[in-house]
């Protein structure tokens, strides 16, 4: 059932129990139309949202704090009535929003956001419904089908406010983008200020999301699980990402090397070639690096990142549902590596032009981290050819087969094929009973083969790319040219590593192999 | 059931039997199945995860053709970090993908199909963690908006 065109209900009367005669729709079903009221809001949104969606967002969690009160409580255990008070606290903290509102003078007075004001409006006739036939207090024989099912109902508020307010972030996080490309250059308070009191109404609603998230998830989690934060002027969180992405790349590797992670190591590395590509493009085009870095990073970025994704589609391919789970904080550091990459590479949703990227970052310090991510991508490469052949990984059987039949066709191309009986070629080397049942088999010698002629490309192109990208340490800035007017000029220490790097010669492809 | 029918079960019964079949008449509590998983929640987990890892590998292989400077190698590892995501979700992975071998569809059709999967069960159905997946599709689909027909970071996928 979903909402859409119905009229607009009449405005409240101060009868809180007042039906409209056309909705017929019960609590779980307006708590169902809130939810997807709230994806529809996220999936339309830009900046210039924020200021009535902000204005709206009070209300909002007003009358989902309604609607929790007159809801029960499931159990009355500590745990329950901690959780119960999961909204009082997103209450308070949307109230504290709202009074800092107020002091700085933004959003200040305007239209309301339509769809959030419907998501109030189906919370208040949710609340409306159950003070009306549910009022006796909560009791602990409270049956058990209808504490499941408030728990349910409590779960779907959450849910929603959870997945508005992610929308509600986003909308405030493109307008900040949207002012300090409005404004960028321009030191007159009253034009930027936009950007500090956004900033301040994202933090806000960072805390909020974080919370219902806790709610509706597995609790607080390490790692940022990828969403958005606002750190525009600095490198830090791409650097600490790279740095953990090491860590658990190089962990899982060693300990947990089945063939899902080892794809998303192996994409995770690809897309790391790209970005760094990326942001040296955007800092050579500026003038902030040396645009000769570009002239011989290039080849060697597209070499390396090819040849991880080629690696990634080998283990891909030998994956299907059953085998598909990967480690949780693999998958959440890489989440938000392509996170803080994005926040530099990208505008919105859209990749960021040069001055964009360069306005948001300090481009020389992200190639810097950048190019640490490729030397330790080397290390890894090295690793994953060490410990491949000692990996007895099993896979499921048809997946197998089909990596074979395409293994088949690139490792023994031009060369006598080993006869397999009266099948010729076509003869499988997985057991037909396995391939039944989809049972987990060893690897297939030629799928081996192959996937160990994939990680010797790839040690190699990472070493090159190492090698290539090997100037992008500070002496790699533009010198005396369109950069000179923004960077001192070199002394002391990094005088020296200047003057050292530029009677190195250039290295040669692969020199480190 | 008439939705304003108190009833044994008071007004928080999740759904109207007469009006969605699709909807569970008590959907159990996330945190009652922590333990077992629905298996209706299961089959629509593995749905999502092939359709989800169909878009990635679409975006891939268009943005391999397209090199380095493609937009569209952030989406394809969105896509399957969303993909693993849906994975590990599933308590009891079915051995069965429950995908079509081929999917006719452009890469924003299959994110959609993905969403609107999603939406065939109450978000209580699911395993813990399901919101921050819908999320994560939602942000995907917004990404994937763009790219359709955007001549200056070259097509995504099989958009005309």
């Amino acid at each position: 059932m979903t909402t859409a065109g119905w009229p607009r209900p009449p405005d409240l009367t101060d009868d809180p129990h007042v039906v409209w005669a056309h909705d017929r729709r019960s609590v779980g079903e307006l708590l169902r139309d809130a939810d997807h009221l709230a994806r529809d809001l996220l999936l339309d949104l830009d900046g210039d949202q924020a200021a009535a969606l902000l204005r709206t967002w009070g209300e909002t969690v007003q009358a989902a704090a309604e609607l929790w009160r007159s809801l029960p409580t499931p159990t009355p255990d500590a745990q329950g009535r901690a959780d119960a008070e999961i909204l009082t606290r997103l209450q308070a903290h949307a109230q504290r929003m709202h009074r800092r509102q107020l002091s700085m003078g933004w959003p200040g007075d305007g239209p309301a956001d339509e769809r959030l004001l419907r998501i109030a409006e189906t919370f208040t006739r949710a609340a409306s419904l159950v003070d009306r036939f549910h009022t006796q207090p909560p009791r602990p024989g409270l049956l058990a089908v209808v504490r499941a099912d408030v728990l349910a109902a409590r779960t779907r508020v959450i849910h929603t406010l959870h997945v508005a307010s992610h929308g509600t972030g986003l909308a405030v996080r493109q307008h900040v983008q949207n002012e300090l490309r409005r404004t960028h250059g321009s030191r007159d308070l009253r034009e930027t200020r936009a950007v500090p009191r956004g900033t301040e109404a994202l933090r806000r609603l960072e805390v909020f999301e974080r919370l219902a998230g806790a709610y509706v998830g597995r609790g607080f989690v390490a790692a940022a699980e990828g969403e958005h934060q606002l750190q525009m002027n600095g490198v830090e969180r791409l650097h600490s990402a790279l740095v953990r992405w090491d860590i658990h790349a190089h962990r899982v590797t060693a300990y947990a090397p089945a063939p899902a992670n080892l794809a998303l190591v192996a994409a995770t590395q690809a897309y790391i070639g790209t970005a760094t590509f990326a942001v040296i493009r955007a800092g050579a085009e500026t003038g902030e690096l040396d645009p000769s870095i570009r002239v011989r990073a290039e080849p060697a970025l597209e070499a390396t990142q090819a040849a991880w994704a080629d690696v990634a589609a080998q283990w891909r391919r030998l994956t299907d549902a059953s085998t598909a789970r990967t480690d949780p904080d693999l998958r959440a550091t890489a989440a938000e590596v392509r996170a803080a990459l994005l926040e530099i590479t990208h505008h919105t949703t859209s990749p960021a032009s040069t001055a964009e990227a360069a306005a948001r970052a300090d481009l020389p310090e992200a190639a810097h981290s950048l190019q640490q991510a490729l030397t330790a991508a080397a290390d890894l490469a090295l690793h994953l050819q060490d410990t491949a052949p000692q990996t007895n990984a099993n896979v499921p059987a048809r997946s197998a087969l089909a990596a074979y039949l395409a293994a088949d066709a690139t490792v023994f191309e031009g060369e006598p094929r080993p006869n397999h009986g009266h099948l010729g070629t076509l003869a499988s080397p997985v057991d037909p009973r396995a391939l039944r049942h989809n049972d987990l088999v060893p690897l297939p010698p030629p799928v081996a083969a192959r996937i160990g002629a994939a990680i010797d490309l790839t040690v190699n192109a990472a070493a090159t790319a190492m090698s290539a990208t090997s100037g992008l340490d500070h002496s790699g800035q533009a010198g005396a040219g369109a950069g000179a007017d923004r960077e001192p000029p070199p002394v002391g220490r990094r005088l020296v590593d200047v003057h050292v790097q530029t009677k190195l010669p250039l290295p040669e492809p692969g020199w480190a192999r | 059931m008439d939705s304003y029918d108190a009833g044994l079960d008071g007004p928080f019964v999740q759904g109207d039997s007469s009006s969605d079949r699709a909807v569970p008449d008590l959907g159990p509590s996330p945190l009652a199945q922590a333990d077992g998983a629905d298996p209706e929640a299961t089959v629509v987990l593995a749905q999502v995860r092939w359709l989800l890892h169909d878009a990635a590998e679409q975006v891939r292989l268009q943005a391999q053709a397209e090199g380095l400077s493609s937009a569209g190698h952030p989406l394809a590892l969105g896509a399957e970090l969303a993909a693993c995501e849906a994975a590990n979700l599933m308590a009891q992975p079915p051995l069965d993908d429950y995908g079509p071998e081929h999917v006719s569809a452009g890469v924003l059709d299959t994110l959609a199909a993905a969403e609107c999967l999603t939406r065939s069960l109450p978000i209580d159905a699911f395993p813990i963690g399901m919101s921050g997946l819908v999320i994560r599709i939602c942000d995907l689909l917004a990404e994937a908006t763009p790219l359709r027909g955007a001549q200056q970071v070259g097509p995504v996928g099989r958009q005309p």
